[in-house]
């Protein structure tokens, strides 16, 4: 008997040629059997019976629907559109912003801790801005050159629009936690000058932004999602198409280099050698297409092709790259390039990266780096640092910081029974570590673990051992004549939101503070334990 | 397999060294039981589903730690993860893949890790920190290094490799070794001639899409890799749940239920996420290398749990249930009582609830039955 069959009609939420050719629609029958796959088609007609309909949205997403097909009739199905409603809800705020140049963010990508200390004049917000501010704790601290900056009003959603030539472009996002960098992916054309971030700051007080691009960047987003969702080879299948499309048409050159990256990623770049080369060519503004095709070049056998890499690489590393991808592979060319000539010069740009490297975000998409506001303020030369001549590896400072950490700290202990307790547990580690180590520790545990020293005050010894003076130099010398580390890093803290001391007092107080470690540190401690 | 949670030269080991404590890390608690688990799968069910390509060696070399429940091994024995063992091993491994080009390889790595950029994976092994060695690296393995190194014509043409490790950052290694001395790796084959800027295969001869060598990295860059105190690691958990069947199903290039490429892909990414963000962690699986669709592991179907749950609640002595398969064949034994729970074949049924007075209502719902479960609400009311 013949079988009896009804129509199965799908609608989609976008009619693209590209997406349809690469995101199948796959019909599965009762057994999960695939029995149809779609392409431009949409309709078909099936045997009466269940069915399984599946689909990937170009956000990445995918979508099943079951259906029943009857006989004689048409059953459609619908796939919705992720709602856009993220991307209406930027009003149209101008912030007044700090004025910032491609040079300052270069400078960030250097490997000097002053370049630190500039963020923090970031750190505070500008008076124009302070009352939405005042409801987010989100600001706009600092925009690449040719960007209109809004906010929306509960200042989570900022959008961000390229009103000249296409250029890298990025933000500098600020809340009082600390500051976040992060490139966008705009270029000029009408499609692409656009994109929104919903800006959040996680449980830890650290800054998250998520780029939503336009919804007529319709490939861009579509790359973005699969890979975001895991389906790499859909995403992969995409990127093979979309790098001669976005490239070749100029259309798009940011979602044409990360198609490359992807690419590269995946093992598939030989195999896109030329419009790697036409990206490079077209648009050398984008670091990410020089550091691809200096990738390339790499595997040549022509020592002048690889000699173009190696130049292609010193130029696409002096800023920060678009994609994080992008850091990746620049990082591995220099240290593994197949060329010594140059070697001297890579090492010194490695160098010269090692700062970047440090607070870059491996994990994002686009290039991030994100300095604490601890780390910016530690880095500001104001602020007191006890002895850095410490003679114990700052490994195992590190480590010993952790076990503190673990150990007491995490269990709500305040610090100065902490001290304590870790001295009577550990009192070997504590000789061995000599009184600058415990200097040097007390550093570590308040810049990488933000452990507020502040409450070394509640050390039960202290009032009978100090009485302390508002004149810092008064407390100097109490400090001085009993050597106890305590009490040196007591008034370490003081000295530190003082300003009292000239420069030259301040060096003269370095190294007294230094030569009051060197004194019988141990030995007053131990009396203090004793006590 | 590879599974290092224990470590001689570490602070908390047998024998500590200033390399050991320079590691700033501490023994773990499962990555040996999870490498175990991992050979047990491939020693048990891949070996009884996948006899077009059964399984021909296993090398398993663990160091756990004391009082870690390491399973007993099927049919091989562990070595120790030393850095000479892991060598030796290797060594047979690159040689065993030579012998023919259409065998599958699998390679899982677990232990501390450490990484330069934001693709590379090195895993320290249980001798890292030994005072015999000439270079911090020395007892490590730059895994990523070796998947690259067996990307080529002359080695097996399908390869999974998987990086159960941290991928954290150290920047004063990377000042001090930047070359990466010292770590284990693989000579990279002697490159195909060609001119660049012409399309090539690293692969040789063979077709683009007929050599596929994924790389999946437990973790992104500069994250660490969760673990169940104990038990198993978070990625080692979502890798069997996803190999046993959880993202398994037919397609047209196979019609045999299978994990594919693609799906792991998808459900690793996916199942880590969901696992570490119950511990209230964050972690992302990261996948590289040379990507293209394969077949991981055939299996046959797997039977899907089924629970409908009965809104509201007091329904359920007025209400019954029928389960048609397609519509048409009626699933037999379905157990009585709500919430109607039962493990039946995959596939697509037509479910239909009736209530009697004073509810009065007839619901009719169709299921997508899909590894590895389905949870449904039905509202009469």
């Amino acid at each position: 008997m013949a079988a009896r069959h009804g129509t199965l009609e799908i609608v989609m939420p976008f009619e693209s040629p590209v997406l349809s050719r690469i995101l199948p629609i796959e019909i599965r029958d009762q057994r999960h059997a695939l029995v149809a796959t779609l392409r431009a088609e949409r309709a078909i007609k099936l045997p009466e019976g269940l069915y399984s309909i599946s689909a990937v949205l170009d956000s990445g997403e995918r979508v099943t629907k079951p259906v029943h097909v009857k006989y004689r009739e048409a059953t459609v199905v619908h796939f919705q559109a992720e709602d856009p409603a993220v991307e209406r809800q930027c009003t149209s705020l101008v912030l007044p912003m700090q004025q910032a140049t491609n040079a300052f963010v270069s400078a960030l990508f250097s490997d000097q801790l002053a370049d630190e200390a500039m963020l923090a004049d970031l750190l505070q917000p500008s008076d124009a801005s302070a009352d939405r501010v005042a409801a987010s704790k989100i600001w706009v601290a600092a925009a690449s050159p040719g960007l209109s900056i809004s906010q929306s009003d509960d200042g989570h959603m900022i959008h961000a629009r390229l009103e000249a030539d296409s250029r890298p472009s990025w933000l500098l996002i600020a809340s009082p936690a600390g500051v976040l960098y992060r490139t966008l992916p705009l270029s000029s054309d009408p499609a692409c000058a656009e994109c929104t971030l919903v800006v959040r700051t996680d449980s830890a007080g650290k800054l998250e932004a998520k780029v939503v691009l336009a919804p007529e960047r319709r490939i861009g987003k579509a790359l973005h999602g699969l890979i975001e969702t895991g389906k790499l080879g859909l995403g992969v299948d995409l990127a093979r198409a979309a790098i001669h499309l976005l490239a070749g048409d100029h259309a798009d050159p940011i979602s044409a280099a990360y198609s490359g990256l992807l690419l590269q990623r995946f093992g598939l770049l030989e195999e896109h050698a030329k419009p790697i080369e036409n990206l490079a060519r077209d648009f050398p503004w984008i670091p990410d297409g020089l550091i691809l095709l200096a990738a390339v070049l790499s595997l040549s056998r022509r020592p002048a092709q690889v000699r173009r890499g190696h130049q292609l690489l010193m130029e696409a590393t002096r800023s920060s790259p678009i994609f994080a991808d992008a850091f990746s592979l620049a990082l591995a060319l220099l240290r593994r390039w197949p060329d010594e000539d140059g070697e001297a010069e890579r090492q010194a740009r490695l160098e010269a990266l090692t700062g970047a490297i440090a607070h870059f975000d491996f994990t994002s998409t686009l290039a991030t780096m994100q300095w604490s506001s601890t780390e910016i303020a530690a880095s500001v030369p104001a602020i007191a640092v006890p002895d850095p001549a410490s003679e114990v590896h700052p490994d195992v400072l590190r480590w010993l910081a952790e076990v503190i950490v673990k150990r007491y700290v995490s269990h709500g202990i305040p610090f100065g029974q902490i001290l304590e307790q870790f001295a009577a547990d550990n009192r070997s580690v504590v000789e061995h570590l000599g009184l600058s180590g415990v200097a040097a520790l007390l550093h570590v545990l308040r810049a990488d673990h933000d452990v507020d020293l502040g409450a070394l005050t509640a050390w039960p010894l202290m009032p009978d051992t100090y009485q302390f003076s508002e004149d810092l130099e008064d407390n100097v010398e109490a400090v001085r004549r009993d050597g106890s580390a305590v009490g040196i890093a007591l008034v370490a803290d003081q000295f530190g939101s003082s300003s009292q001391l000239s420069p030259a007092e301040e060096a003269r107080w370095r190294s007294d503070y230094r030569e009051a470690f060197e004194d019988g540190y141990i030995e007053g401690f131990e009396q203090h334990l004793g006590n | 397999m590879i599974g290092v949670s224990y470590y001689e030269h570490f602070p908390d080991g047998k024998a500590p060294t200033e390399l050991g404590y320079r590691w700033g890390m501490s023994q773990l608690s499962c990555a040996a039981r999870s490498a175990a688990e991992v050979a047990n799968w491939l020693a048990t069910d891949y070996s009884a589903n996948n006899p077009q390509r059964p399984l021909q060696t296993l090398r398993v070399l663990l160091s756990p730690v004391p009082g870690e429940k390491v399973p007993p091994l099927r049919g091989v024995s562990p070595r120790p993860a030393t850095s000479a063992n892991v060598a030796e091993a290797l060594r047979e491994f690159v040689d065993d893949c030579k012998r023919n080009p259409d065998d599958v390889a699998f390679v899982y790595v677990a232990g501390h890790g450490v990484q330069l950029t934001g693709h590379d994976a090195i895993v320290l092994l249980s001798d890292v920190g030994s005072p015999r060695h000439l270079a911090v690296l020395d007892g490590a393995i730059n895994v990523t290094a070796c998947h690259s190194a067996m990307s080529h014509a002359d080695t097996a043409s399908t390869q999974f490799w998987f990086v159960d490790a941290c991928r954290l950052e150290r920047s004063d290694i990377v000042r001090e070794f930047a070359t990466l001395k010292g770590a284990i790796t693989i000579d990279l084959p002697v490159r195909q001639s060609r001119d660049e800027l012409e399309p090539a295969s690293r692969a040789g001869d063979r077709p683009e899409s007929s050599f596929v060598s994924p790389i999946f990295l437990a973790t992104s860059s500069q994250e660490t890799a969760w673990a169940n105190e104990r038990e198993r690691s978070v990625f080692c958990q979502a890798l069997l749940e996803s190999l046993r069947g959880a993202m398994a199903e037919p397609d047209g290039a196979c019609p045999d239920w299978h994990v594919s490429t693609y799906s792991l892909a998808e459900r690793l990414k996916r199942r880590v996420q969901e696992i570490a963000h119950a511990y209230g962690k964050k972690q992302h699986v990261e996948t590289n290398g040379r990507w293209g669709k394969a077949v991981v592991h055939r299996l046959p179907p797997p039977l899907v749990r089924l629970k409908v749950n009965l809104l509201p609640s007091q329904a359920a002595p007025f209400t019954s249930a029928s389960l048609l398969r397609n519509a048409k064949t009626p699933v037999r034994r379905i157990p009585k009582g709500w919430p109607l729970i039962t493990d039946i074949d995959p596939g697509i049924y037509l479910l239909t609830v009736t209530a009697k007075a004073p509810f009065n209502s007839s619901v009719e719902d169709i299921l997508d039955v899909k590894p590895p479960t389905v949870d449904r609400d039905v509202e009469v009311g």
